[in-house]
């Protein structure tokens, strides 16, 4: 394969991706995700140090009535921020068990697409 | 005990370069050189110039200006043989009235010689006669243009603060079509060169502060990696675009739009999606955003980052305020047709102009092992990913830039050029610049911006069609070349 330029090693954080269910949001001044109905949902198996953030917090923060279809979806988009660490099987694991999460994943592991 | 560090000095070769040893002795005298039109039949020697019967008058013209001064020597600039020189002037005698080196291509297999023959040395006795020397052969009608030599820099740490050469003549990419994308060609346009646009890219690491950068690019949000090799990446996407147009360096293919960056790492993690927004906020209709990024994909190659939800989004989003995205297709060697991609946004029309790497016309300016050519020009190159989606090609191989040092190094990063610049990596800001070059010129012509499926249907229809060659047939698509020159009839 073409080589790659790859970040540096410890140039980013242990992170995992995560897609929310429709109509679920997450309140971080509580640290609760929140559904449509009311129920709520307290994640507590994650490391301590662990922050969970929003992809694009602005959007998160618009009213979903004035936003496009586009900026609705990316409005699911959420990751969790791991401290340092191993592998991120275990958490992974855990988070799939949340009950207002859509999808969970590896994030892409970005690098350059020239020669180093 | 300290282990003595190993001091980087004259005569060694250094990551940033070979550093070359003191200049010793008297200064080394000023000298002119002068770029024979490639369609003008005279050959030179150190008598002077000459010429067969029907464009004598061309050589009678340079020689008195020659007379005016006292000459020490005439020479080829890169040390060619007499023979060689003829075989130039016999060679131009063919050539049509407006030639390109396609058309020189047409004619002889060694354009690099062709090319270099033309190149004429001329030393006077009094190093203050060289500017005079060179403005006045500079208005005969042989001469595409004539100037004084800068003077060697001794790259030595106590630095040096003469400037650096001229790198504008390797920068093939700009030439006409079907070499380059004819950006030189626009520049005369009003709004050709990228004026009231806003390029920005996303990556993770620029120096801003290089010589041959417009100064004050700013960093629109996320966290730079603290890396050489992404600074040098980020440095020499900058100057394909908008290193400046001056007596050294690059010329940037929009060097009058306004640059901008972001980094793809947020909170200490890459978040593209985060990264097209924050830069989505900052700009406006008729801007651009560049996405220099790649990941692997379901197959283990790379990738290009529409591929995941998020991005897509991202990517629609920014696309339906007016900002046309241009994307990296990646080096995965990948075909983006194949079923595994159903449903994925490598199958899915985000509305960014995705950009596949193609092979350049030549390397006139390799000259480490002699030019080799890597394919068939503007066939897919090996690596280059390709598929629907892909919607136009730009140089993957060889691109002259900013950054990396080798073709300056030296000991400040801010002098640093190369040749070499390569991969998607090379040809989407290739892309980007036409892009700025068609929305400065919509801008200035029309008033208003094109919008950015316009503009991609421009760049695709207009474009110098992509070629087939062995291994790589036209099933493997990446889309034609723009061809500015072309495109700018449909703005």
């Amino acid at each position: 394969m073409y080589p790659a330029v790859h970040a540096p090693p410890g140039a980013s954080r242990r992170a995992i991706d995560l897609k929310l269910k429709p109509r679920w949001r997450f309140d971080a001044a509580r640290g609760l995700f929140v559904a449509g109905s009311g129920r709520t949902f307290a994640p507590t198996s994650l490391p301590r140090g662990s922050r969970i953030v929003y992809k694009v917090p602005s959007l998160a923060a618009t009213d979903p009535a004035k936003l496009s279809g586009s900026e609705r979806a990316l409005t699911r988009y959420m990751q969790v921020i791991l401290p340092a660490g191993g592998a991120t099987a275990a958490e992974v694991t855990a988070i799939r068990g949340w009950p207002c999460v859509e999808d969970v994943s590896a994030p892409p592991e970005v690098s350059l697409p020239a020669r180093p | 005990m300290a282990k003595a560090k190993k001091q980087a000095g004259p005569g060694r070769t250094t990551r940033a370069g070979f550093l070359s040893a003191d200049v010793a002795g008297a200064a080394p005298p000023d000298y002119v050189i002068a770029e024979l039109r490639y369609e003008s039949p005279v050959a030179y020697a150190s008598a002077g110039f000459s010429a067969p019967r029907a464009a004598r008058p061309q050589a009678e013209t340079l020689n008195n200006v020659l007379a005016r001064f006292p000459i020490a020597a005439i020479r080829s600039h890169f040390g060619l043989k007499s023979a060689a020189i003829r075989e130039r002037a016999t060679l131009a005698t063919s050539l049509p009235a407006a030639p390109t080196t396609a058309s020189v291509a047409k004619r002889t297999e060694d354009v690099a010689q062709f090319v270099q023959s033309g190149f004429v040395q001329i030393v006077p006795k009094r190093g203050q006669d060289a500017a005079k020397l060179a403005g006045q052969l500079a208005r005969t009608s042989a001469v595409w243009r004539a100037y004084v030599a800068p003077r060697p820099v001794p790259a030595s740490a106590s630095g040096a603060s003469t400037a650096s050469r001229n790198f504008e003549p390797a920068q093939g990419y700009l030439h006409s079509p079907p070499d380059g994308i004819g950006a030189a060609e626009v520049w005369s346009l009003s709004g050709g060169r990228g004026e009231k646009v806003t390029v920005c890219d996303i990556e993770g690491n620029w120096n801003r502060k290089h010589e041959d950068l417009p100064r004050g690019i700013p960093l629109l949000g996320g966290e730079p990696i603290d890396d050489l090799g992404w600074r040098n990446h980020g440095t020499a996407v900058l100057g394909e675009m908008v290193s400046q147009q001056n007596a050294f360096g690059t010329a940037g293919i929009c060097h009058r739009a306004q640059a901008a960056v972001h980094s793809a790492m947020l909170n200490g993690v890459f978040n593209t999606a985060g990264a097209i927004m924050g830069a989505a906020a900052a700009l406006g209709k008729g801007d651009a955003i560049l996405i220099e990024l790649q990941a692997p994909g379901p197959n283990g190659k790379y990738v290009a980052m529409q591929y995941w939800a998020d991005i897509f989004a991202a990517i629609q989003t920014a696309t339906n305020r007016g900002i046309t995205v241009v994307e990296a297709a990646g080096n995965g060697d990948e075909n983006f047709d194949l079923p595994v991609f159903q449903n994925t946004g490598l199958q899915k029309d985000s509305g960014a102009v995705v950009v596949g790497a193609g092979v350049p016309p030549t390397n006139h300016f390799d000259v480490d092992n002699g030019y080799q050519s890597i394919g068939v020009p503007r066939s897919r190159i090996w690596f280059s990913n390709y598929g629907k989606i892909v919607n136009v090609q730009g140089w993957g191989w060889h691109v002259t830039t900013l950054g990396y040092g080798d073709a300056q190094g030296g000991p400040s990063e801010n002098r640093w050029y190369t040749l070499r610049f390569s991969g998607t990596s090379s040809a989407s800001p290739i892309v980007t610049g036409a892009v700025a070059c068609l929305q400065g010129r919509s801008k200035a012509q029309n008033g208003a911006p094109l919008t950015p499926a316009k503009v991609r249907q421009i760049l695709k229809t207009s474009g110098t069609p992509q070629q087939a060659g062995p291994g790589v047939p036209l099933t493997q698509h990446i889309g034609p070349l723009p061809n500015l020159p072309r495109a700018m009839t449909l703005v």
